[in-house]
């Protein structure tokens, strides 16, 4: 049986904003072949979470290790090597597709033009609008896209499907399952969307006050609860605040 | 390459509207102006200066401020930290779309201001380059790029500018002060400073903007951290401020410019600290801080005039006191003092010493030698306002220079035939003749030829002229004696010299040490240009060359002027008794003489009364009393 390889490594990752503690010790490994789904209400430490493995945060204690590099030590090479989609667009509103791509494309090693034209055909990226004229969902397909271009090891999405009309969201989570993660490479994802999860996920993690309170495979979840089918309502009884976050985000899009 | 040229590209799309409404905005601004200012206003100064200056400040303000707190604003930061070639790089693109944006807009406003001009008047003005201040470009240059750096601290670009010229008038306040206090910086220094100033500014920049807001810090931790970079880019102008200032405190007071009152009882004197060389420019700067101060000279009590080290005074240079230096003896009846701090000009009387009030006129000083015994009637007091009386060469001769609206009209007067002579007709008479140095002696002129080689003998009545073979071309007139004989000074001697008879008396010159030495210069110690008393002795100071080959004079020796006693009617030199008490290698100014007697500034630190018949000395005043206090 092939060893498994950790992609991403945390330990006894901290954060605190002030006095605000937003992270407490949280330890995680994301092997390759695999999808790691975080779940936690608003303020749980998601975003920060993901932050700190892209460098973007510096933690208060802990390492973080992405292909066995420090973020905050060799950025670029952490950073060539991940692929991330933000829960808001956050690219410069006169920015079309286009742009975008031409401005990250040369920035990206493994950028393939190739592979830009197929993944756009397949979100009907729009690719001529600007950032500024696009819908949510039409942000969300090229961010998506921007992420996967560059063949990354590492997928980081921060809720990337939260207050998507439900045809887009069926839509660019059909692609993220066709095409993430790549060979060799992991995803993590942050969302409080329990039907996400079910559908995505290998391994859920339930973060809470910035600690990781539950750690479980899918496999074992549907062999110790349920069919695969009811995956989702299970996990809507075993997170009940998630469920709940679920329910007033539905709310609000509807 | 090619992620600078991405980063590049991101630059000019967010700023290509902004640039080509600047230019419009420009091109409008100047064709407004064109038609509005009359066509004398388009000189080179205006063209340049302002229309260069308000092309550059107008990029400064929309885009120069605008690339890093645009980020800020927008909160794109993170946009821009997660790409690969992240922070870094989109700073190294900014700074360079900067330089390139600011040196567009000065060769945009150059070429605005050259096309405007050229249509205004039909003519291009003077070269740029020519015109432009190589002190304040290169302190301009930093300036702006200290707004560049600022612009990471701040939300909207519109603070930049304002933000900028705060820190700057913070950081550089020990600047002004050694500005104020030395006069300016070397040249070396400020270009150093500048180039500190620009690598300062583009260090805090970066620093600023690449790490200080990194990985998520706060604008506080932004500026506070930008500040202290900043401060560490200043430190070596702050270190050299603090240690002249060090050295400032540690010079010792020299007595400068001195003048005696009328009457001879109050002195006022100059004590100056002069800068100390730095070590970094070539030395060439001499600023100095003065004190004025007045002195009794019978009592020795001094007290300051004005404000310490910003306070200076002067002859009040009116016809009289110019009058009085020709030809009384050089006593001032009016002295001006000035206070930098207050701005105010204070005039005191040179007789009592005491202060005339503002609103009452000193009136027509009081004259010891009365024009009328040099034939100059008409003089005082209907002219005097309207001509002043200056000097071009020894003797009689004086100037009369009329303020008129355009020129000034010369006469010289000839008191010894009561002649006054037109100088537009003097020259034109004496065919040409270069009258920069005349001499006017009883009976006749000497002048100098056009070549300035040969003297020869002038009748300015006439135009008449004659070789003069009584002085040879390295002779020079040292003095002139009222009986009509002449001083010269040949080198390695001295000798008196009769125009009339051409019958030449050598004067002895002992050396120092009784040693004969090469002299290089004698001048009268009695600086009034009075001719000398044929008959009793007067102080003259000597100098000498210190070279074993008198003709070539290679090995100059850098000996001070020394007084000596010059008794023409015995034909000798004297040096001072010993029992005097004066070191042969002190130097002595002269303030004013009377035959032996001397009051005269001793080693610049000691205002000092000598009486070389009598061979005493006595110091009046010394700085050492101004340390003392």
């Amino acid at each position: 049986m092939k060893k498994k390889m950790k992609i991403l490594q945390v330990e006894g990752l901290s954060k605190a904003f002030g006095r605000r503690e937003v992270l407490s010790d949280v330890s995680l490994e994301v092997p390759d072949d695999s999808i790691t789904v975080i779940l936690g209400s608003n303020g749980a430490g998601k975003s920060t979470l993901l932050r700190c493995v892209l460098g973007l945060v510096k933690p208060s204690s802990g390492t973080v290790r992405v292909l066995g590099k420090n973020p905050l030590k060799e950025p670029r090479a952490v950073l060539e090597a991940t692929g991330f989609v933000p829960d808001h667009p956050d690219a410069y509103g006169w920015m079309t597709a286009e742009d975008l791509f031409y401005f990250l494309g040369a920035q990206y090693p493994n950028w393939s033009a190739e592979r830009a034209v197929r993944l756009c055909e397949k979100l009907s990226v729009p690719m001529d609008r600007s950032f500024d004229a696009m819908s949510r969902g039409e942000a969300a397909k090229v961010n998506l896209a921007a992420a996967l271009i560059p063949a990354p090891r590492l997928l980081l999405l921060d809720e990337p499907f939260a207050r998507l009309a439900p045809p887009v969201r069926e839509e660019v989570l059909s692609v993220f399952v066709e095409e993430a993660p790549l060979p060799g490479g992991a995803a993590l994802l942050a969302t409080h969307d329990l039907e996400v999860a079910a559908r995505v996920a290998d391994r859920v993690l339930m973060l809470e006050g910035g600690r990781i309170v539950h750690d479980a495979r899918v496999d074992e979840l549907i062999e110790a609860h349920t069919e695969e089918a009811q995956l989702t309502a299970t996990l809507r009884e075993l997170y009940p605040h998630v469920a709940a976050e679920e329910r007033r985000e539905v709310r609000c899009a509807s | 390459m090619r992620v600078l040229r991405v980063f590049l590209w991101k630059e000019w799309r967010e700023q290509r509207w902004i640039l080509a409404g600047l230019a419009g905005g420009l091109v409008v601004a100047m064709a407004i102006l064109a038609v509005f200012l009359p066509a004398r206003t388009w000189r080179p100064g205006f063209t340049y200066d302002w229309v260069v200056g308000m092309c550059v400040l107008a990029a400064l303000f929309t885009v120069g401020s605008d690339l890093l707190s645009r980020e800020m604003r927008r909160e794109r930061l993170q946009f821009l930290e997660r790409a690969p070639a992240g922070l870094p790089m989109a700073f190294a693109a900014k700074l360079i779309f900067f330089v390139a944006v600011m040196a567009g807009a000065a060769a945009f406003g150059i070429a605005l201001a050259a096309g405007v001009a050229w249509v205004r008047t039909g003519a291009l003005p003077a070269g740029f380059f020519e015109k432009l201040d190589e002190t304040a470009a290169p302190m301009l240059v930093a300036g702006i790029l200290w707004v560049f750096a600022v612009s990471a601290w701040v939300r909207t670009n519109a603070m930049a500018l304002p933000s900028a010229v705060l820190l700057l008038a913070v950081f550089l306040l020990p600047w002004w002060f050694v500005i104020t206090t030395f006069q300016g910086f070397d040249p070396g220094e400020l270009y150093l400073f500048v180039l500190l100033g620009v690598v300062g500014a583009v260090v805090t920049a970066w620093w600023s903007f690449v790490k200080g807001v990194a990985r998520a810090r706060p604008r506080r931790v932004v500026v506070l951290g930008g500040l202290l970079v900043a401060a560490i880019s200043f430190l070596p102008s702050w270190a050299l401020a603090a240690v002249r200032t060090h050295e400032w405190s540690r010079l010792e007071y020299r007595l400068g410019s001195s003048y005696l009152g009328t009457g001879g009882r109050y002195a006022w004197m100059n004590v100056q600290r002069q800068r100390v060389r730095s070590p970094l420019g070539d030395g060439t700067w001499t600023g100095s801080r003065s004190t004025a101060l007045r002195l009794d000279l019978e009592t020795g009590e001094w007290s300051r005039l004005g404000t310490v080290e910003e306070s200076s005074v002067m002859a009040d240079f009116d016809w009289s006191w110019t009058y009085r230096r020709l030809l009384g003896p050089g006593a001032c009846s009016l002295l001006s003092l000035h206070d930098q701090s207050t701005d105010e000009t204070i005039r005191f009387d040179g007789r009592t010493g005491e202060r005339i009030h503002p609103g009452t006129s000193p009136g027509a000083p009081e004259l010891e030698v009365e024009p009328a015994d040099f034939g100059l009637e008409e003089f005082p007091p209907l002219t005097r306002s309207r001509w002043s009386i200056d000097r071009l060469g020894i003797g009689y001769r004086l100037i009369w220079r009329r303020r008129e609206e355009a020129s000034s009209r010369v006469l010289y007067y000839d008191p010894t035939r009561e002649l006054c002579i037109d100088h537009a007709g003097l020259e034109q008479a004496a065919g040409g003749a270069d009258l920069g140095w005349l001499c006017v002696l009883p009976g006749r002129w000497l002048a100098m030829d056009p070549e300035g080689k040969r003297r020869f003998w002038l009748d300015p009545v006439s135009g008449e002229r004659e070789a003069c073979d009584l002085i040879e071309r390295h002779e020079r007139v040292a003095a002139v004696i009222d009986d009509g004989t002449l001083l010269l000074l040949t080198g390695d001697s001295v000798c008196v010299a009769d125009p009339e008879s051409g019958e030449r008396r050598p004067i002895q010159l002992p050396g120092p040490g009784g040693e004969p030495r090469a002299i290089d210069d004698l001048q009268l110690a009695d600086q009034t240009h009075r001719p000398l008393e044929a008959d009793s002795p007067v102080i003259v100071l000597l100098s000498f060359w210190c070279s074993c080959d008198r003709t070539t004079r290679t090995h100059r020796c850098g000996c001070p002027y020394r007084p000596a006693l010059l008794d023409l009617a015995a034909g000798t030199i004297e040096w001072p008794s010993p029992e005097l008490g004066l070191s042969p290698d002190v130097h002595v100014g002269p303030i004013t003489c009377d035959g032996p007697r001397m009051i005269g500034i001793e080693d610049v630190r000691r205002l000092v009364r000598y009486d070389f018949a009598a061979a005493t000395r006595e110091v009046i005043f010394s700085v050492d009393q101004l340390s003392e206090e």
